[in-house]
Formats: C-alpha cells, sequence, structure tokens
C-alpha cells in the first residue's frame, strides 16, 4: 500500500465511519462529513462549470471564433445578463425574460420527447400486444402472450381511470358530486392494486440500491483494515 | 276582594284556606287584604313611573327601583316634578322606605330580601355585579362619567327649577306631547345627536365631554344610532344576526314615532347595561376550554415518556444496524455460493450479450454517465462484465457525462478495463442538463440546429450513426429522457441501459415496447452475465450478502407486521383522545 492508498483510503475509511454514526443519532461527526460533502460538491461542480461550460461553449468562441460566432454568443450573454440584473429588487422583471425561454425550451423538448417518446409508443405496445402475428413465439406459449396483454391492458385502463376525477356535466344535482361515475369508481379500485405493486416494486428497488451501497462500504472497509494490517 | 297573602311566597290564597296553594305554607294567623285597594295602590305605584321614565334604560330603571339612586330621582326629575303645583305625581302616594305607604307583604318582601342574599332576584344581582365592577374599576372612565352625568343632571335641575317648573306645568297640556316636554335630558340629546328634534329642542348644544371618549352617553348615543352594538350581540352575532338586524332596524321607526307623540320605550336592549360582560354559551365554553386544553397539552413538559421512546427507537434503529451489518460481513466474507439456474436469465439480459456479439468489427459506440457518486460500486460492478465483453468488437468510444461526476466516473472506471488502451476514447465532456443534452446529441447532423453554432461534443460525434448507446443510469428519469429523445430522434441505433437496483422497474415497460434493447438493472441480472461469461469475480460473494440482507429485511417487515403495534394510529387518535 502506497503513502496515497493509505491515506486516501484513511480519509475514506473515516469518513464512511462518521457517515455510519449517523446510526446513534444526529451528531457532529455526521455533520461534519455532509458538510465536507456538500462544500467539496459545490466546489467541484463550480470548477466543472467554468472548465466544462463556460470556457468551452461561451468565452472561449467569443476570444478565438469567427464574428459570425461571436454575434450568436451576444444572444446567452444578453440572458446572463438579464439573470444577474434580476436579483436586484428594482429589476426583478428582466429575469422572467431568461427564465421563460429556459421554461419554453425544457417544456418543448419535454413534451416532444414524452408524446413520441413514451405515450404514443406505450400506446401502441398494448394494442400491438394484441396482434396475433406476435403470439407465434417460439420460448413463449401464446396463452402467455395473450395473458400478459391482458394485464397490460387492463391495468393501463384502470391506472389511467384511478387518476380520473371528472363527473358528468349534468348529472343528478342531488347526487354526490365526489362520487365518480361507476365504472371509474370500479376500474379505480383496480388501479389501485396495479399502483400498489408498482411502488411497492419501486420501494424494493430503493432499497436493494441502499443494500449494495452499504454493501460496498462494508467491503471497503474490511478491505483497507485488512491492507492497512498487511493483509492482501 | 279578600285574599290571603303568603307570608313565605307571597301568594294569593283564598280567604279560608289553611295553607298556601303555592308553597303549603300555614296561612294561620294572617290576616286577609283586601286586593282591590292593593291593586290600586300598586296601580298608583306604577303611575308613579313617569311617561319619561318608561323611556329610562332597563339599567336606570333597575338602578331607580332598588333605591340606589332613588335620592337623585327624588332630587332629580321628581324634584322637578314636585314643584310644579297641581302635577299628578305630587298627588300620588310616595314610596317610602320608612314604610308608612307601603303594604304589609311589600314590606316582608324588602325584610327577607335584606336578609337572604339569595332572595334577591336574577336582574337585580346583575345589577349589582354590574355595580361592583363599576365600582371597583377606579380608573374606568365609564363609572366617572355616568356619575358626572347624573351628576350634572342634579345641578342643572337645582339651578334651573324654572326650567322644571315649566316642564312640570307643560306636562299638564294633554296638547303638548310627551317626546317634547317630559323625555329626560339624556334623551334629548342623543335625539339631538341623531339630528331629528334639534329644532325643537332649541339652540342647546350637546356639551363636547359627553360626546367624545367611551362615556356611557357615548355608548348609549351609537347604540341609538346603530354605530355600536353590545359585545354580548358581537360574541353571538353569528347565530342572533338575523334577529339583531331586526331589531336595530326597529329603533329608527320608534324613533320616529315618537314625533306623533305616542308613549314609546328607549329602543335600548336591556342586556345593554350588561354589553360589557361575555356572554359565552356552553358549546363556546367547551370549545374554549378544547383549546385552552391543547395550549397546555402542546406546552406541557413530557421529558419522560418522550425519552422513553426515543431510547426505545434508537436501541432498536443501532440493534437492526449492528446486525445487519453482522449478517452483511459474514455473508461477504464466508465464500459461500449458492448455484443459480438458467431459469433466472431474463430476455432483456441476454439482449444485451446477443447485441455485443452481432456488433460489426470496427463499431462505435456512445457511452452516457448519468449516475453520482453513491451508486458507483453498484454501476461499476454491473458495467465492467458488459464493458470488458465490448472491448473486443469496438474501435471507438464517446464517453459523455451529464452528471457533475460523471467526468471522473467515467475514467475511474474506463481505466478499470482490460485493453482499454487499443480502444479510441473520445470524452466529450460534461452536459448539464440531460434533456438538453439528448436532444442536441441525438439530432440530426443536418439539423438546423447546429448550423449556427454546435456545442463541441456535438462535433466530435462521427458523421455516420453510431452503432449504439449505452446509457448508465441510476435514476428513472435520467434514464426515460434518454429513451424518449432517442425514439424520437435517433430510433435507429440500438440503446441499452445499465441502471441502479431502483430504476430498473419502472424502465420494464420501454423494454416491452420494444424502445430498449436491453435493459441490466439487478445484481441477478449482473451475476447472470458474468456466470454467462464464465468468470468468477467478486460479484458473486457480493450477491450472497445482498441476498442476506433483503432476507433480513423481509423478515424485519413481516416481525414489525405481526408485533409492532400502530404507532400511527395512536399519534393520530391522540387528538381525539
Amino acid at each position: 500500500m502506497t503513502i496515497s492508498e493509505l491515506i486516501w483510503g484513511a480519509v475514506g475509511f473515516l469518513l464512511t465511519v462518521m457517515i455510519l454514526s449517523y446510526l446513534i443519532g444526529d451528531n457532529v461527526f455526521f455533520k461534519l462529513a455532509a458538510s465536507i460533502f456538500i462544500g467539496v460538491t459545490a466546489g467541484y461542480l463550480a470548477v466543472l462549470l467554468i472548465k466544462e461550460i463556460l470556457w468551452p461553449y461561451l468565452v472561449q468562441p467569443i476570444i478565438t471564433g469567427p464574428w459570425q460566432t461571436r454575434l450568436w454568443m451576444g444572444i446567452p450573454i444578453i440572458l446572463i445578463i438579464l439573470l444577474i440584473l434580476s436579483q436586484f429588487s428594482s429589476l426583478k422583471g428582466l429575469g422572467s425574460i431568461p427564465l421563460a425561454y429556459l421554461a419554453g425550451l425544457s417544456a418543448a423538448i419535454a413534451v416532444g420527447g414524452a408524446v413520441f417518446g413514451t405515450l404514443l409508443p406505450q400506446s401502441r405496445a398494448v394494442i400491438d400486444a394484441f396482434d396475433r402475428g406476435n403470439w407465434s413465439s417460439p420460448s413463449i406459449p401464446a396463452w402467455r402472450i395473450l395473458l400478459n396483454a391482458l394485464v397490460m391492458l387492463i391495468g393501463t385502463l384502470s391506472t389511467l381511470s384511478f387518476f380520473y376525477f371528472g363527473r358528468k356535466w349534468k348529472s343528478d344535482p342531488d347526487a354526490d358530486p365526489t362520487q365518480r361515475p361507476f365504472i371509474f369508481h370500479i376500474l379505480g379500485k383496480i388501479g389501485q392494486v396495479f399502483i400498489g405493486i408498482t411502488l411497492g416494486a419501486v420501494f424494493a428497488g430503493v432499497f436493494s440500491s441502499a443494500l449494495i451501497a452499504l454493501i460496498g462500504r462494508i467491503s471497503f472497509v474490511s478491505r483497507f483494515i485488512t491492507q492497512f494490517f498487511g493483509g492482501n | 276582594m279578600a285574599v290571603l297573602i303568603c307570608p313565605e311566597c307571597g301568594a294569593e290564597n283564598a280567604p279560608g284556606d289553611e295553607s298556601c296553594w303555592a308553597c303549603k305554607t300555614s296561612l294561620e294567623g294572617v290576616d286577609a287584604v283586601d286586593v282591590s285597594q292593593q291593586e290600586d295602590r300598586v296601580e298608583d305605584g306604577l303611575d308613579f313611573v313617569t311617561p319619561s321614565d318608561d323611556d329610562l334604560p332597563a339599567l336606570l330603571n333597575a338602578l331607580k327601583a332598588d333605591g340606589d339612586i332613588a335620592d337623585i330621582s327624588e332630587g332629580g326629575e321628581e324634584k322637578m316634578a314636585g314643584d310644579s303645583p297641581g302635577s299628578e305625581s305630587e298627588k300620588r302616594p310616595d314610596v317610602d322606605e320608612s314604610g308608612d305607604d307601603i303594604p304589609e307583604w311589600l314590606r316582608r318582601i324588602r325584610q327577607r330580601a335584606q336578609e337572604e342574599k339569595d332572595s334577591v332576584g336574577e336582574i337585580t344581582q346583575k345589577i349589582s355585579a354590574a355595580q361592583d365592577s363599576l365600582a371597583e374599576d377606579r380608573s374606568g372612565s365609564h363609572h366617572e362619567n355616568y356619575a358626572a352625568w347624573l351628576e350634572s343632571l342634579r345641578i342643572e335641575a337645582q339651578q334651573n327649577p324654572e326650567k322644571a317648573d315649566m316642564e312640570g306645568n307643560e306636562s299638564k297640556d294633554e296638547d303638548v306631547t310627551f317626546s317634547d316636554k317630559k323625555e329626560p335630558e339624556w334623551l334629548r340629546k342623543i335625539r339631538r345627536e341623531e339630528g331629528k328634534t334639534s329644532d325643537e329642542l332649541g339652540s342647546e348644544v350637546l356639551s363636547s365631554e359627553d360626546l367624545k371618549g367611551d362615556s356611557l352617553l357615548q355608548w348609549l348615543v351609537d347604540i341609538e344610532t346603530g354605530k355600536a352594538k353590545p359585545e354580548s350581540l358581537l360574541e353571538a352575532e353569528e347565530i342572533e344576526s338575523e334577529s339583531i338586524d331586526m331589531e336595530m332596524e326597529n329603533k329608527p321607526r320608534l324613533i320616529e314615532g315618537q314625533d306623533s307623540g305616542v308613549t314609546r320605550e328607549i329602543p335600548v336592549d336591556k342586556e345593554a347595561p350588561q354589553g360589557y360582560r361575555l356572554e359565552v354559551s356552553r358549546e363556546e365554553q367547551l370549545q374554549a376550554d378544547q383549546l385552552s386544553a391543547t395550549i397546555v397539552d402542546e406546552t406541557a413538559a413530557r421529558p419522560a415518556r418522550e425519552t422513553k421512546i426515543r431510547r426505545g427507537k434508537w436501541i432498536f434503529r443501532v440493534g437492526v444496524a449492528v446486525v445487519l451489518i453482522f449478517i452483511l460481513s459474514l455473508s461477504l466474507f464466508s465464500k459461500f455460493e449458492f448455484d443459480l439456474t438458467g431459469d433466472f436469465v431474463k430476455p432483456q439480459q441476454t439482449a444485451i450479450i446477443a447485441w455485443i456479439e452481432q456488433l460489426p468489427q470496427q463499431a462505435s459506440i456512445l457511452i452516457v454517465f448519468d449516475y453520482h457518486a453513491g451508486f458507483e460500486y453498484e454501476m461499476s460492478l454491473k458495467a465492467e462484465p458488459i464493458l470488458q465483453e465490448l472491448m473486443d468488437s469496438v474501435s471507438e468510444i464517446f464517453v459523455l457525462s451529464t452528471t457533475e461526476t460523471g467526468v471522473l466516473l467515467s475514467q475511474d472506471l474506463l481505466d478499470g478495463i482490460n485493453g482499454i488502451e487499443g480502444i479510441k476514447l473520445t470524452h466529450m465532456g460534461f452536459i448539464p442538463a440531460s434533456n438538453y443534452a439528448a436532444f442536441s446529441l441525438l439530432a440530426d447532423a443536418n439539423s438546423v440546429w447546429q448550423l449556427a453554432y454546435a456545442p463541441e461534443a456535438v462535433e466530435t460525434l462521427p458523421q455516420r450513426d453510431l452503432d449504439g448507446v449505452i446509457v448508465l443510469s441510476d435514476t428513472f428519469e435520467g434514464s426515460r429522457i434518454w429513451i424518449e429523445q432517442h425514439q424520437s430522434r435517433f430510433n435507429q441505433v440500438p440503446l441499452n441501459l445499465i441502471v441502479s437496483a431502483q430504476a430498473g422497474p419502472m424502465l420494464l415497460p420501454y423494454y416491452e415496447s420494444g424502445q430498449v434493447n436491453s435493459i441490466i438493472s439487478g445484481w441477478t441480472d449482473t451475476r447472470m452475465i458474468e456466470k454467462g461469461r464464465n468468470e468468477e469475480k467478486p460479484i458473486a460473494f457480493i450477491w450472497q450478502a445482498y441476498r442476506a440482507g433483503v432476507l433480513m429485511m423481509i423478515i424485519l417487515i413481516v416481525l414489525g407486521l405481526l408485533f409492532v403495534s400502530n404507532p400511527i394510529g395512536d399519534e393520530n387518535t391522540g387528538g381525539a383522545r
């Protein structure tokens, strides 16, 4: 074990123990480790943004780029200036321009991606599951494919029904306004089962990742101790 | 008609009755009384209350009847009335406390009232309480102004006997309206304040002291004009708002009617003298008690129970952690391995192996690092076997980071791959927003977005299509963005996901729909890849520890369901109890 490995291994070991000390409650060691992580992350991110974003994409084109490029760089510079000026209370309204640009651009990209990347393909997948041409799989029997398609269809419809909170426009005025239509009520109850299974799977995944991280830390600590005392 | 007046309760009994019909008291020795004479006397007594007295507020009537201001009344209004020769009040029998003209039964009642406090009526008790309260309030301006006002009435009557005589003489005149001549001074001031009889009342002007501040007179004026409401009405405004409004609406009509000379009562609520006393209903009292109990309960110190619960939780938490770490360590270092059968292999796992085998020689791929440092252990263990498999067929790798630590993590991961030296590595740097990164990188090379000025990362991409994209992500959202942008703009290139266990379940539908070529998420998938490559790496032993940890968590959840009480229910029902 070299000196560098020893130092950084010791730092990692100490930080791991300090974080694990949260088991006995909030204490100064945990706060110290958390503060170190936050500070290091913030400092690293600032340097990274300057090095990877501002310098190559803003400063360098202005310095070395042709005049067309410099002209184009005027747009982000103006947006940056507006965002900085918005920090003053009297010029707060100026910040809405770059924020509106960012929000609009993000919405356009996200909506386009969600429609063409999730909504339409997933809907088509549910429909294609009932295509008889897809049932002729050599490894999976047809009834399983059909069952899978039915479960997907019921799961999709019932989950969407669970989030349906509308009612008829001209319904009985004496009726309970919180009562959904009967069909949506039944499908919503079924949808709760699917949502519960999904959330359970997500929880299991989160727990699985946390458990793997814990195993990784235990493995690191044991390896460091072993190496420190001359083991392999 | 002669009747027997019960000495105890004052009830009238027929002559000859041996006991009172009301209280069963023996009437032996009780003399019969001629009721007709008594009624005349009572009527005379009631007549003694002049029309102007009818206009007095309830408090003043009660005070006057109680005798507390008898001297003031006698010195004031009665003196004014008595000075006028021929007035009717002069002929009426005076109700003297000496008892000369008071009937026997009334004298007994008064005597009992003096001896027994309980015999005093509720109204008298309230008045007495109000008087005591006013007397205790030394700095209160109400009492001073009220006393000053009464004193001013007396002084005014003494200094202006002519005016009193004139009013007394005018009282004989039947053509003269009562409201103009016999109404008390304070009522005339009220009416003058309202401006309805100012012309008839001459040029006399209200003193500023009477109308300023929070004097009783000012309060009466405000009541009369609707500017103020008794506090009791304010307290019960929601319940009695309608009746109050009707009452307040009736007041102007009563005042207007005074011009017609009709005798009427002052439109002041009988409860007005108690306006400063808070009237609380039983329901309001219960709510107030509950609120007080809540406040007291919140501020009450309960260290013993809190310490007990915290200590119990702390012990339980540390105990579970110690047991978990012990079991994981035991599984990790025991080198005990369960053998897995091929039934666990899933299609999304075998798909990536098939894709690697089908890659052409000199293939170029894009690897996106979209995970954070906390998932480095998990992601590197999953990605290493895949990247190692790629070394045989890939000649160029483009590396892009969409997280802050992605640059460092990519270098650390790729440095550990055998044979990476012969591969052309192109680091495209860090692009912070995954949405923009995916959109710009996966855009068509001829897109107008790249005409003006494209990021350096985009310019480094090959002009031909990539042979595949691998996304290493620790979140569902990060992976979904790449799937969506890839599907909409770059769908001919296979997309492979190596994601953390927490993101895997949500991404499976994208594999089912064919948008994703393969998914490697859990450690089971990684173990299958390793086993398929016939390699024995630490993954097998780590996987055993992982399974032991999962088993322990399942046991804990079951035990919690069976034995742990309902702490949430206890907390939620605390308020109800």
